[in-house]
């Protein structure tokens, strides 16, 4: 029925078309374990990297690098400032979770309108024509974005382990994750943490942004969906597990990818969504919670059986 | 003596771990009628978690509750209070925007403002049911002499005085068992001294009663059985002159490793 | 005149839809943000009912009102008990699946939406009878909001905000008291939606997204989140500011863009500048209040 290079090619797709759902996941759900909040405002730093990319790549002409550089700095900068002037001023006056929901969502809707009245509303991409050449390696079309995207996030996820596992900052922000009044108690600054934690998610984000702009289009919306995306896979991942939201994210677009065979297209964002409420109600410790508690509940039925013996016994 | 008294309610292999905490190892326990348990051991033993996992407030891993003789560990915590199963907690928690009365008044078995037909119509029903509540809540007031701040903020009582309210609140379930989450810590002496008049009567009216407490002197004179936690087991149990004449025990709980 | 009327009209229906809003987010403490789909689904509902059923129009709205709850009880039974961030994220999914499946059903319009929709009131007084009536109705809604948080019931809503653990421990069913507090919250804002179809006789998914949950937490945020006079006076500033816009004379996109930064922003100045709002508490955003643990 479906012919293996099909497959193949489906398969190799989804998963180079996947990468700016594994990277903008990574980003959210690092964030997420680090401070405990959903950062929806994450979308207004995708927006404004897209957008500033797009001026400095198509208008000004700048080379790619250039760009990147100075997008990052300024998303990471966004991002500094949310974190000085946002999230501490909240955590300082003990704000319920809510307020915290509230104000990221609203910045990610006021950067919406924000890029809406300064970009309008037309899809813009950040390459001149989206057409691509590709090769052909044992019958599955490769092009040179494919590479491109799957090394870019490879070698970003690996320089993230690396900076969480392997540097002094890393086992900062591992140290305050796991448990911030214990990290203080050590010396370590809460504060200053996110506020590292929050550069860091830069640089996923640019990266996604533009892997997303030179495959495809950009709306001043985009930032929200990716980002709800993001939230799927890290509620499938695992909250708290940054590693898992990258897979969760890479399952997902391989997904949505072979879902073609089974629904038709237009109930693919349908299926994204229902899955996300699924998987709060019946997964929210994701998958890796799923086997964990697979194995208590083996557990606690061994134990009832013996203590039911027992009784019996004891009766007897 | 113990013998003769049945067992109200039995705990069975209870286990609960938070991350690598275990909060409780294989916990079996019996809490018998008339008979009051004392609970003690270090910080972090796991004291104040046997009671969430009798209330229900979490879910045990592994493990069951039995009340008498019937299997609960699969019902929510509001439908075991419901079965009378009533608790203090260590730090209170009372609700600080209501008045001491009204934290009373909904705090028995059954609720009857809580139906929503209530909710809608207030039909008249509801409105004798809910006198002879705040009869009931007055009367629990009286009894650990609080009647005076009955209309009071929670917020302005003394901490020892909220203990106290919140004792009340635990006697408005009349269910056969009562669980005491370090009733007397933060009390002043007299205070204490209803509070373990009301500790024995309770148990004398034939209620199953568990307090854990760090006042051993106190609780030695109040309890009949003592169970010794050290990380989430039952080290030992036995009566208190045993427990508190272990040598093990005492390095324990003042040293802090076993 | 018309215009101000319309406007009128609209203010009313947001503040049924705000004050229901606050009746879960408020009061009852729970993060659903799916008013907006509750709202839909209760336009859609009374359309379809005066439409293809042939419910006399004035009694359409009940059909609103009815799907609306069901729907409401989709989303809070399997979801209510999963807490916090979680039960907020759940219901972004169902408010976003829950437009896509409308969008997709090619019956009732599909993307396009549903027009056409008969009239409650026809006539040149239309829009004040139909402002009448519906401020009648937003009278009612924040009544019933303060009927439900006072009294032998609200004792035991006030209670569940303080502490839901210690309610819970007490015998107090948390659960079926927040079920019957999201259930009555999208009754209201079913009858908004079954009342706005009614008067503006076209809807389309457009008019239910994510963007108008935002816009009703701007109206309870504004008004001040747990209080009971907050959301009229939230959704007065929310719906008649960016009409202010209009007056100037500039391209529709622009002007959209220009009226979303004005609410989106007049939120984030609340939440710093004035967290309580206009009317309500600080006991209701925390300050004091720590989040257990
Ligand atoms: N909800 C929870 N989440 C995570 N860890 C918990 C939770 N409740 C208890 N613990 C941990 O379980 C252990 C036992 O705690 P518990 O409160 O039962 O001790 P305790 O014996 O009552 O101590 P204390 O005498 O200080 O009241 C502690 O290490 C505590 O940190
Ligand atoms: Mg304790």
């Amino acid at each position: 029925m479906m012919d293996v290079t099909v497959f193949l090619q489906i398969a190799w797709s989804s998963i180079a078309g996947s990468s700016f759902y594994v990277l903008v996941a990574v980003a959210f759900a690092l964030y997420l374990k680090v401070t405990t909040y959903w950062n929806f405002a994450q979308a207004a730093q995708i927006g404004i990297a897209f957008y500033l990319l797009y001026a400095l790549v198509r208008v000004l002409a700048w080379p790619a690098w250039a760009a990147l550089g100075a997008t990052f700095v300024v998303v990471a900068g966004f991002g500094l400032a949310l974190e000085a002037w946002g999230m501490r001023v909240l955590r300082r006056r003990n704000s319920p979770h809510l307020t915290y929901f509230i104000f990221t969502f609203m910045v990610a809707q006021f950067a919406g309108f924000l890029l809406m009245l300064l970009g309008g509303t037309e899809p813009r991409s950040l390459v001149a024509s989206l057409f691509m050449p590709g090769f052909l390696v044992a019958g599955v079309s490769v092009t040179a974005w494919d590479v491109e995207a799957i090394i870019v996030t490879l070698v970003l996820l690996g320089g993230i382990a690396l900076l969480l596992s392997g540097t002094a900052a890393g086992e900062r922000i591992l140290a305050v994750s796991d448990n911030r009044q214990l990290a203080e108690f050590y010396g370590i600054s809460a504060e200053r943490t996110y506020m590292l934690a929050s550069i860091v998610c830069a640089v996923p984000i640019v990266a996604g942004v533009w892997l997303f702009g030179t495959r495809t289009t950009f709306l001043p919306t985009t930032g929200l969906d990716l980002l709800l995306i993001a939230t799927v896979a890290t509620i499938l991942g695992g909250v708290g597990s940054v590693i898992g939201a990258g897979v969760a994210a890479l399952a997902l677009g391989l997904m949505r990818g072979f879902s073609v065979f089974v629904v038709p297209s237009i109930w693919e964002n349908a299926l994204v969504y229902f899955a996300l409420v699924l998987a709060v109600v019946f997964l929210p410790r994701g998958f890796g919670g799923l086997w964990t508690s697979l194995l208590a509940r083996r557990r606690a039925a061994r134990m009832s059986q013996a203590a039911a013996t027992a009784r019996a016994s004891e009766a007897a | 003596m113990a013998a003769e008294r049945a067992a109200i309610l039995r705990l069975e292999g209870l286990e609960k771990r938070f991350g690598g905490v275990v909060a409780a190892d294989r916990l079996s326990l019996s809490l018998r009628a008339g008979e009051v348990l004392g609970v003690v051991g270090p910080n972090g033993a796991g004291k104040s978690t046997l009671f969430n996992l009798i209330c229900g407030s979490i879910p045990a891993d592994a493990g069951s509750v039995l009340l008498e003789g019937r299997d609960i560990s699969r019902l929510a915590a509001h439908r075991r209070a419901r079965l009378g199963i009533s608790r203090t907690w260590q730090h209170v928690r009372l609700f600080p925007s209501l008045s001491v009365l009204d934290n009373l008044v909904m705090s028995g078995q059954s609720y009857p403002g809580e139906s929503l037909l209530a909710a809608l119509f207030r039909p008249p029903a509801l409105r004798r049911a809910m006198a002879q509540m705040t009869r009931a809540a007055e009367a629990a007031l009286e009894a650990v002499g609080m009647s005076h701040r009955a209309g009071h903020r929670v917020a302005e009582l003394s901490y020892g005085q909220q203990k106290l309210v919140g004792l009340a609140r635990a006697l408005m379930n009349e269910g056969p068992v009562l669980l005491l989450d370090e009733p007397l810590a933060g009390v002043d002496p007299r205070n204490q001294i209803t509070m373990r008049a009301i500790i024995d009567r309770e148990a004398a009216r034939g209620r199953a009663v568990c307090v854990i407490e760090h006042n051993i002197g106190v609780l030695r004179e109040l309890a009949a059985r003592m169970v010794f936690m050290f990380a989430g087991r039952a080290e030992a149990e036995g009566p208190p002159a045993a427990i508190l004449g272990d040598p093990r025990l005492r390095r324990i709980y003042f040293g802090g490793t076993a | 005149m018309e215009y101000v009327l319309t406007i009128l009209a609209l203010i009313v229906l947001w503040t049924i839809l705000s004050a229901s809003f606050n009746l879960v987010i408020g009061f009852a403490g729970l993060l659903i943000v799916a008013q907006p789909l509750f709202y839909g689904i209760g336009a859609y509902a009374t359309a379809a009912a005066a439409m293809f059923l042939g419910v006399p129009v004035p009694l359409a709205p009940l059909l609103g009102i009815l799907a609306a709850l069901l729907a409401s009880i989709v989303l809070s039974v399997p979801c209510v008990r999963v807490s916090g961030d979680y039960l907020l994220i759940a219901s972004i999914g169902f408010l976003l699946a829950g437009l896509q499946v409308i969008r997709n059903t090619e019956s009732i319009g599909g993307a396009g939406g549903l027009a056409h929709i008969p009239a409650l009131f026809e006539g040149p007084n239309r829009t004040l009878w139909f402002l009448l009536v519906s401020g009648a109705f937003a009278a009612a809604t924040l009544w019933l909001v303060r009927w439900l948080v006072s009294g032998d019931f609200g004792r035991a809503v006030v209670a569940m905000r303080d502490d839901e653990e210690a309610l819970a421990g007490l015998g107090r069913d948390v659960l079926r008291i927040k079920v019957f507090l999201v259930a009555v919250s999208a009754g209201c804002a079913g009858l908004a939606g079954g009342l706005y179809a009614l008067h503006f006789q076209f809807v389309s998914p457009d008019q239910f997204e994510l963007l108008h949950a935002a816009m009703m937490l701007a109206c309870v945020i504004v008004g001040g989140i747990g209080s009971t006079l907050g959301p009229p006076v939230g959704a007065a500033i929310v719906i008649a500011l960016p009409q202010l816009i209009t007056m100037l004379e500039m391209p529709p996109a622009v002007m959209a863009a220009i009226q979303g930064m004005l609410f989106t922003g007049l939120v984030i100045a609340f939440l710093f500048l004035r967290p309580q709002g206009l009317f309500g508490s600080a006991a209701a955003v925390g300050g004091s209040r720590v989040e257990a643990k």
